[in-house]
């Protein structure tokens, strides 16, 4: 039998699923949101019936992100640095240092050999995560990708003198009222979220060209432009920045499962059944 | 402008625009609404609806004063007054013996500190940040699915607080939503808001010298939940005008019939 592993990434805005077999491996990506926490045990068992593996076949299952305490089928819970220092590594041998742009929180990390060195987290203030990005979108009437989209086009980016999300949504449409374009203002929303993420991430010490950038932020252009632009350099930026933390708890299981082998240590995991995840224990 | 004797006085604000029509410093008529859709049409439908309250024409206004966010066309030509300003005038007038003015707005908190003559004498102004703000608490309500205006009564029935692991306004929502799903009464919810705000507010406070002569300004003035957690804060009770959140429209009118 081919040993499976499993990686859950319980975001607070994203769930996201990673199965490993010495073949391949298999993903699935959906929305959090209340209802889908609660359903996390669906997607999973969705993607195991895609591919075609029975979960009595998956040998070991990490979960990691915001929700990763409360699964019942995890054999073990891993706080999700961990899980994205290793999946960025398995992605970018070598690489020192990651900037992961989530839902509701921001993180800097470096590391070394997919360990991690040093890490700072902004979970405190939306400002510099994707909810800042939702709540201009949305004050503009646009989509998150539009608003990426616009600020490429931008002829001369706004200048906002502070970071709050309220207070921008506010200028934003005192702006709009004075005749700004669309474009101006979205390249001054992503300039302003740009030196707030690169003056944090500088913290942990970036080097040039060897700086990858993952999660939902990554996925916008615009965002990624801005902050190119800020550091000077270009960033990496994975196939799918939304899967490096589950893809990091895939790995970690089957390191996990490899270790206990090497030690000749019996390997406790969980009974294989999808039990709802629940919001809160 | 002379023959008419009010003053109206404008005050167009980030949440609440208010006016009142002032006569010798009485207020005459009051009237407030949501700070939605353009600032030019929520002043002439206020100026309008609170001229035909009283069933008075242009001419019986003689001062106008207007404060807030935006510039305005009115009927009658009026004076711009800076908000602070309007503040300082109103509780200097209306609450002598207050020497510093509380100030928790939709998106600041500002503390003014006077001096006997009513000049002031400091100031400070919290960060450009919406945390503990009046939005903060509008996030909140927005969430539980409670009006703005039952919240504070609401916070006055809590048995224990919660406490707000972040106060930024945005977060505001996904923390609401957690103590929800983990089964808290929507009371203690909103009481920790409060609290929070109130937190937030004393420590600017005592930044400068607070001596026990506080007043609360604003809408919040009016509110017995954030007077409470304030006065809680403070270690003071609070001095209270009789219309804390027509406090700077009044001001305006006062400032305005001064100049003119």
């Amino acid at each position: 039998m081919k040993n499976n592993f499993l990686g859950l990434d319980i975001g607070s805005t994203m769930t996201k699923v990673v199965v490993l077999n010495s073949d391949q491996t298999f993903t699935k990506i959906v929305r959090t949101g209340a209802e889908h926490r609660i359903l996390a045990n669906q997607v999973v068992g969705e993607l195991l019936a895609d591919v075609g593996v029975d979960f009595k076949e998956v040998t070991y299952v990490v979960s990691t992100g915001y929700g990763r305490l409360n699964v019942p089928f995890a054999d073990r819970q891993i706080t999700e640095i961990t899980c994205h220092a290793r999946g960025v590594e398995a992605l970018f041998p070598g690489i020192e240092a990651a900037i992961d742009i989530g839902g509701q929180d921001c993180k800097a990390i470096k590391m070394n050999g997919g360990k991690v060195v040093d890490f700072i987290m902004n979970d405190k203030c939306a400002a510099g995560t994707g909810r800042f990005l939702e709540i201009m979108a949305e004050s503009l009437g646009v989509s998150i990708g539009e608003l990426g989209e616009l600020s490429l086009h931008a002829e001369r980016a706004l200048k906002f003198n502070n970071i709050c999300s309220i207070f921008i949504a506010q200028e934003t449409l005192l702006h709009r009222s004075s005749g700004a374009s669309l474009e101006d203002i979205a390249a001054g929303i992503h300039q302003a979220i740009a030196t707030k993420v690169c003056a944090m991430a500088e913290r942990v010490g970036l080097e040039r060209g060897k700086v990858v950038l993952t999660g939902g932020g990554a996925k916008n252009m615009g965002l990624v432009k801005a902050m190119e632009n800020k550091l000077g350099f270009p960033l990496l930026v994975p196939e799918e920045p939304l899967l490096t933390g589950a893809l990091g708890a895939a790995l970690l299981a089957k390191r996990h499962y490899e270790e206990a082998m090497q030690e000749g240590k019996p390997l406790a995991t969980k009974e294989r059944i999808l039990g709802k995840v629940s919001i809160f224990t | 402008m002379t023959e008419g004797n009010l003053a109206v006085g404008l005050d167009l604000g980030s949440s609440y625009s208010k006016i009142v029509l002032l006569e010798d410093s009485r207020i005459r008529v009051s009237r407030q609404v949501p700070s939605q859709g353009s600032y030019e049409d929520i002043a002439q439908e206020l100026f309008q609806n609170a001229l035909g309250d009283e069933g008075q024409s242009l001419d019986a206004i003689a001062h106008a004063g207007v404060t807030g966010y935006a510039k305005v066309s009115l009927p009658v030509s009026y004076q711009e007054v800076e908000n602070m300003h309007c503040q300082v005038a109103a509780v200097h007038r209306l609450l002598p013996e207050v020497r510093t003015i509380i100030d928790i707005g939709g998106l600041y908190t500002r503390i003014i500190k006077l001096n006997e003559a009513g000049k002031i004498k400091d100031l400070t102004l919290s960060a450009p940040c919406a945390a503990a703000t009046g939005k903060f608490l509008e996030m909140v309500a927005h969430i539980i699915g409670v009006d703005i205006s039952k919240l504070g009564d609401l916070a006055l029935k809590a048995k224990t607080p919660v406490k707000f692991i972040s106060s930024c306004a945005v977060f505001a929502e996904t923390e609401a939503i957690s103590r929800i799903a983990e089964g808290i009464a929507k009371e203690d919810i909103i009481a920790g808001a409060y609290k929070a705000v109130a937190t937030k507010a004393a420590i600017l406070a005592k930044q400068i010298d607070i001596t026990p002569d506080c007043t609360l300004v604003g809408g919040t003035g009016q509110n017995a939940a954030m007077v409470k957690y304030l006065e809680t804060e403070l270690g003071y009770p609070l001095y209270l005008a009789p219309s804390p959140q027509y406090i700077a429209a009044i001001g305006a009118a006062m400032v305005a019939s001064r100049n003119s």
